[in-house]
Formats: structure tokens, C-alpha cells, sequence
């Protein structure tokens, strides 16, 4: 019996052993995916930092217009890739935004003059120089990366031990990887402070000035909770009523409430003047009882009752049971998109259950508009032939560099899609264009 | 005096309902650029049968329906606002044939099919938000819920900003999924939470920041202040704390 016993614990230990084992080995390949993985992008990312180097390097000693723009185009199709392996790394646990902006960024300038007609409009002496720098930037990470690259090799560090350890709050074992790739971010951000190609940055989002210049008095904690419920239109008790932190554009109050029937919302409010920023409410819409037309009508009240003047409906569109608008200010016959703001109404009861109004306030300000040099049909002539034009008006953009222009907008059909054309009022440029979306088929 | 007044409402409601039947199936709405439903159905059907849509009936009032709605109203000599009225309507049901039972029964089996003028129904459309697939929208969905579904609405909505804020930023990758899974980016992709079914709430929060809503103030990060271990996102500029977590520059 005991003998029985015992053969039969052997075998679960057996068994149990080779379980454990067979777990461990499948542990271990899915260890070695991952790793590999990472290895991969790494060693493309060294690659393609490798190839930059050389090839703005071939650039400054091109004489041939025929051939830089080639290089110039292989550049920026590396800066790309060279980001997408950066993005594949596990570098979470390390800051390394500098070195990706500066790929960025020299991806925008080799863009930029790649595209360009060379022949007409051949490198400036500044931005020949823009390019040495580059050049010489690149042979600094390129430095940085081998000697990262030849210790990962040397030492046989893994990806996946530094994230593990680092995601754990330790040290990893061995810092060269960490050390090597803030050596890295520390020469980038030198590159961003020396600003060399700002002239052809793009800027991400528009400047915080307009809303530095708000005006009014400033408003106290219990004015803004009541700011606030006069929006939400609900019948709403105030939970929390909190100042923002220390980064902020400008100073506002984060307003919250619960209103009777469970509904969330909240509101930011300026504290200077008690202007709204952003306030949603969430609510679950029932059935749709009243028209996106009607809805939109009930928008447009809202926005001027509280003081948003000469705005008008740009585009519309019904989500489920809400609507979601977008309202323009329209100066004369002119509409400036850059002031919009989106409103957000439930079809059942038709009451407004949002607004952003964060960039409205950024842009907003007193315009002096020039008249047209051009007129609509001098514009039209810019359009592409086989474009039917359906709708033309004159409207304010803001363009690639960053400044509002006027334009004629025009809305063309050619058959198979819809466009929103832009062309400037003043020299004909074609500065925007738009494929307007269809709705997406359901599946 | 009284009886005759309920008389004369009866008589109008009666004579209403009549001309409101004898009109055809389109209920009162002003139907405009943007709207979904039955009556964009019949509208586009309508626009079909009388040729000026070439596109199929997919119950969204797009682009294109906007346009054959514009030409029909020019031709038919009615102000041209790209409004589906009550005089528009009226010239449509005099001008074409609708029968309703038989294109819906089409869209519902989701089945191509000739009905007028060569064109085709799709299964019921959605409107998406210009540059987001429905499959765009999961995918956040499918994130925010997995990094923030204890936190308030706000918060929610917030998550998701933060994630088209980076697709906008030259420091991260310039796609919704690439964002997501860079790796450690976010705890949800690195411990599998983003793979739970996400709820309605969620996916409402997203198309909200899709529509632009940002409550962050333009964040490209936040952090948990209670779990958060690195010391160098307490160096950001903080803009706002929205349920739990901090939100930074």
C-alpha cells in the first residue's frame, strides 16, 4: 500500500516538474519575442541615425540640384522611421520627448526643402547652415547610440531586464542603456535650445496670449459654481470646486456636479471674468424626440445668450441622439474658423450638454480684415478643372506657418468626392485642401 | 364659443394628419447636413428616383446627399439652403415614388440592390468624426476604459485628449494605435486591461474628445500622484487634477 503510495506521488512530482518546466520554456520564448522585439528597433534606430549622418553629410557636398533633392527626401523619410523605432522601445521609464522633437523637427526641414523646386528656389545660405547643423547633431547621437549599442552587444544587456527594473522603481543592474540615452536626451536638448530650425517649425497648437487677455473682474469660488450651474442647465448640486495647478495657461476654476438624476458634470471657468472654457455633461440621451435642425437652433440661442456673438452654424452632425455643432464667427460676410467653438445638444429634450470654447478664446480678438486683391473668380481659376464649385465664401485660416489669412473657400464636387478648397484672397496660393469625409458604413 | 374653437382644432388637426399621410412617410423635421435616421432614407431615396443622388442609401445626410438635395431644390425652382423643408419635401413626394417597406427591408439584410437610377443601399451608416474610423474609436474606447473607468466622466474624456494630444505632438508617434502601444506609455496596454470590453460611457468620452473636447488644458501626461514612482513627472508643469490623476505639460 505504502509502496503505492509512493509511486503515486513520484509520478504527480513528475509530472508536476515537467509542467513546470514546459511552462518555463514557453515563459522564456515569449521573454525572447519580446526581447527580440526590442532589439529589432533598437538596432534600426542606431541604422537609421547611421544613414542621416551620411546623407546630409552627401547633401552639403552636393553640386547638383538633380540629386539633392533625392537625399534631402531620404532624410526625412529616415527621421520618420528613425521615430517609429524610438516609439517601439520601452522607454517609458526615461524621458526622451527632446530627441524625438529634434527628429521632428529636421524631419519638417528636409521636408520642406525637398519639395521645393530647387532649381527656382535653391538652398538659402541659412538654411545651408541649418543643414551642417544637422549634420553635426546627427554625428552626436550617432556617437552616443554606437557606444550604447556596442555595450548592449558587449555586455548582453536585455531591454526587457532595464524595463522590468525600472518599471519596479529599482536600478537595473547595469546603467549604461539609462545613462547612455540621457547623455542622448541631454545633447538634444541642447539642439532644441540652439532653436536652428524654428523658422520652419510648425507650431502645434496656437499661443495662450488670447487668453491672457481676458478681461473682467476676477470672480470668487461660489460666483464660479453658480457660473457653472447656469450652464449645465440641469438641476445640479455642487459637488467640488477646485483651483488649477500650478502650469496652467491662465488661472480658472474646475467646477463639479451631480445633478438629480445621476448625471456627471463639469466646467472649467476663468477666474478672470468667469468665462467658460470647456464644460460637459454626460448624459445618457434617450430617444431623439427633436430635429438636428431644431437642435441646432437651440444651440445657436444658447451661445447667444451667453454672449457669444455673430456666430453661425458650420457644420453639424448627429451622433446616436446627440448632435454635435460647430458655431463660427462670421465679421461682415467673412468667417473666421479659427474662432469656433463645438456644442453639443441631447435630441431628446434638445438641451445644450456641452461646449469647448478653448481655442474661441485663444484666437479671439478685434480683426482688421484687408479687402480681397483677388476676386472669387480670379480665385476659382486656381482650382483644379475637373472641381465643380457648389459654394463659395469668404473665410479666415489659419495656415502651415501659423497665420490667419483671408481666404475664398470654396466647396467642390468631382463626381466621387467632396473638397474643402481654400485659396488665398490676396496671391491665389492654394492654402489648404480638404477631403470632406463621408459617413462610414456600418458593419 | 369654446365648443367651436375644440371644433376648428379638430378640423385642422384632421386636415394636418390627412395632408400629413397623403404627403407620405417623411415626418415634420427640417432634415439638415449631418442627420441620420428614416427620413435621411426616404430623402436619399427620393433624391434617387429623381436622379440628382448617385450615391447609395445609407441613412447619413452627407455630403452628397447635400448636393443632389441643393440641385433638385435649383431645379425645382425652391430657395436653395440644402434644408430638406416642408416645401422641398412636398416637391419631392409630387416628383418621385417611395417605398419604404421595400428599401428598408434591403438596408436591413444589408444587401446591394438596384432601386432607382442604378445605385446602391449600404447597410445603415454611422457619421464619424473627419479622420477617425469607427475601429479608431474602439481602439481608444478600448483604452481609456482600461486606464481610467473609476474615474469621473470628466476624467474619462480627459484620458482620451491626452491621447489625441499626443498623435498632434512631434515628440510621439502621429497615430491613435501608436500612441497606445508604445511601450509603457500606459500601465492598461502593459498589464492587458486595455483588452476588457469597454462600456458606452467610454466610447462617448472618446468621440467627445474626438470632437474636440479637452478638459486637460492641452496635457500630454498625467500620473496617479498615490502610485506614480518616476521623479521626473513631478517636474512637469501641472495644469489640473481631474478624479485621480494629475494632469501636465
Amino acid at each position: 500500500m505504502r509502496s503505492f503510495t509512493i509511486a503515486g506521488l513520484t509520478l504527480l512530482l513528475a509530472v508536476t516538474a515537467i509542467w513546470g518546466f514546459s511552462q518555463y520554456r514557453q515563459k522564456e520564448a515569449m521573454y525572447i519575442e519580446a526581447e527580440n522585439g526590442y532589439q529589432q528597433a533598437f538596432h534600426e534606430l542606431v541604422y537609421q541615425i547611421d544613414v542621416i549622418h551620411d546623407r546630409t553629410g552627401e547633401a552639403l557636398a552636393m553640386n547638383s540640384k538633380g540629386n539633392l533633392t533625392p537625399a534631402l527626401t531620404d532624410v526625412w523619410r529616415l527621421t520618420s522611421e528613425a521615430h517609429n523605432a524610438i516609439s517601439r522601445l520601452p522607454l517609458g521609464f526615461m524621458p526622451f520627448s527632446k530627441t524625438e522633437e529634434f527628429l521632428g523637427s529636421s524631419g519638417d526641414f528636409t521636408y520642406k526643402t525637398a519639395v521645393r523646386d530647387l532649381d527656382n528656389e535653391p538652398l538659402t545660405d541659412k538654411e545651408y547652415n541649418q543643414l551642417e547643423t544637422l549634420y553635426s547633431q546627427a554625428a552626436d547621437l550617432q556617437k552616443e547610440l554606437r557606444s550604447v549599442q556596442m555595450s548592449v552587444l558587449d555586455k548582453n544587456l536585455r531591454w526587457t531586464d532595464i524595463a522590468h527594473a525600472t518599471a519596479k522603481g529599482d536600478e537595473p543592474a547595469d546603467n549604461t542603456v539609462i545613462d547612455g540615452f540621457n547623455t542622448i536626451e541631454n545633447k538634444a536638448s541642447e539642439f532644441s535650445e540652439a532653436d536652428v530650425f524654428q523658422a520652419g517649425q510648425v507650431e502645434q497648437s496656437v499661443s495662450d496670449d488670447g487668453l491672457k487677455r481676458l478681461k473682467g473682474n476676477k470672480v470668487t469660488k461660489a460666483e464660479a459654481a453658480s457660473i457653472a450651474k447656469d450652464y449645465f442647465n440641469i438641476d445640479a448640486e455642487v459637488t467640488t470646486v477646485e483651483k488649477n495647478l500650478k502650469g496652467a495657461a491662465i488661472p480658472f476654476y474646475n467646477v463639479a456636479v451631480i445633478g438629480k438624476n445621476g448625471e456627471e458634470a463639469s466646467m472649467d471657468v476663468t477666474e478672470k471674468g468667469g468665462y467658460p472654457l470647456t464644460f460637459n455633461v454626460n448624459k445618457t440621451s434617450g430617444k431623439g424626440k427633436i430635429s438636428l435642425h431644431d437642435a441646432s437652433k437651440k444651440a445657436a440661442t444658447f451661445l447667444e445668450k451667453h454672449g457669444f456673438d455673430n456666430m453661425v452654424m458650420t457644420n453639424s452632425a448627429q451622433y446616436d441622439h446627440t448632435a454635435v455643432f460647430t458655431f463660427t464667427t462670421k465679421q461682415d460676410d467673412i468667417l473666421i474658423y479659427p474662432e469656433s467653438v463645438t456644442i453639443k445638444t441631447a435630441l431628446d429634450n434638445g438641451v445644450v450638454s456641452g461646449l469647448e470654447a478653448q481655442n474661441y478664446w485663444k484666437n479671439r480678438r478685434e480683426r482688421d480684415i484687408e479687402s480681397p486683391t483677388l476676386t472669387s473668380d480670379e480665385a476659382k481659376k486656381e482650382l483644379h478643372p475637373k472641381l465643380t464649385v457648389m459654394e463659395v465664401q469668404k473665410a479666415v485660416v489659419t495656415n502651415d506657418v501659423g497665420e490667419d489669412v483671408l481666404c475664398y473657400e470654396f466647396l467642390a464636387e468631382n463626381g466621387t468626392a467632396s473638397y474643402r478648397i481654400f485659396i488665398n484672397a490676396k496671391d491665389g496660393k492654394e492654402e489648404r485642401i480638404e477631403k470632406l469625409a463621408e459617413a462610414e458604413a456600418g458593419y | 364659443m369654446k365648443k367651436g374653437k375644440k371644433a376648428a382644432v379638430v378640423c385642422v388637426t384632421l386636415i394636418l394628419l390627412l395632408t400629413a399621410h397623403h404627403a407620405g412617410a417623411f415626418s415634420n423635421q427640417i432634415i439638415q447636413r449631418g442627420a441620420e435616421g428614416d427620413d435621411v432614407i426616404e430623402l436619399q431615396a427620393r433624391l434617387q428616383y429623381t436622379g440628382y443622388y448617385r450615391d447609395s442609401i445609407d441613412g447619413v445626410f452627407g455630403w452628397s446627399t447635400y448636393w443632389a438635395l441643393r440641385n433638385f431644390q435649383e431645379s425645382f425652382g425652391l430657395p436653395v439652403d440644402g434644408l430638406a423643408g416642408a416645401a422641398t419635401k412636398k416637391k419631392l413626394e409630387k416628383a418621385s415614388k417611395y417605398d419604404e417597406a421595400h428599401v428598408k427591408s434591403q438596408i436591413h439584410k444589408g444587401r446591394s440592390f438596384t432601386y432607382y437610377g442604378g445605385a446602391d443601399t449600404t447597410s445603415q451608416s454611422v457619421n464619424s468624426p473627419p479622420g477617425f474610423s469607427q475601429n479608431d474609436i474602439q481602439l481608444m474606447a478600448n483604452a481609456v476604459y482600461g486606464e481610467s473607468r473609476g474615474e469621473p466622466y470628466e476624467g474619462q474624456v480627459a484620458v482620451a485628449a491626452v491621447i489625441l494630444n499626443r498623435v498632434a505632438s512631434e515628440s510621439f508617434p502621429n497615430t491613435a494605435s501608436g500612441v497606445i502601444f508604445e511601450p509603457g506609455a500606459f500601465t492598461a496596454v502593459a498589464d492587458g486591461q486595455i483588452w476588457l470590453t469597454p462600456n458606452e460611457t467610454a466610447k462617448k468620452a472618446v468621440l467627445d474628445a474626438i470632437n474636440g473636447w479637452d478638459p486637460t488644458g492641452e496635457a500630454l501626461y498625467y500620473f496617479n500622484p498615490d502610485t506614480a514612482t518616476s521623479a521626473w513627472i513631478w517636474s512637469r508643469p501641472q495644469i489640473k487634477k481631474i478624479g485621480r490623476h494629475i494632469y501636465c505639460e
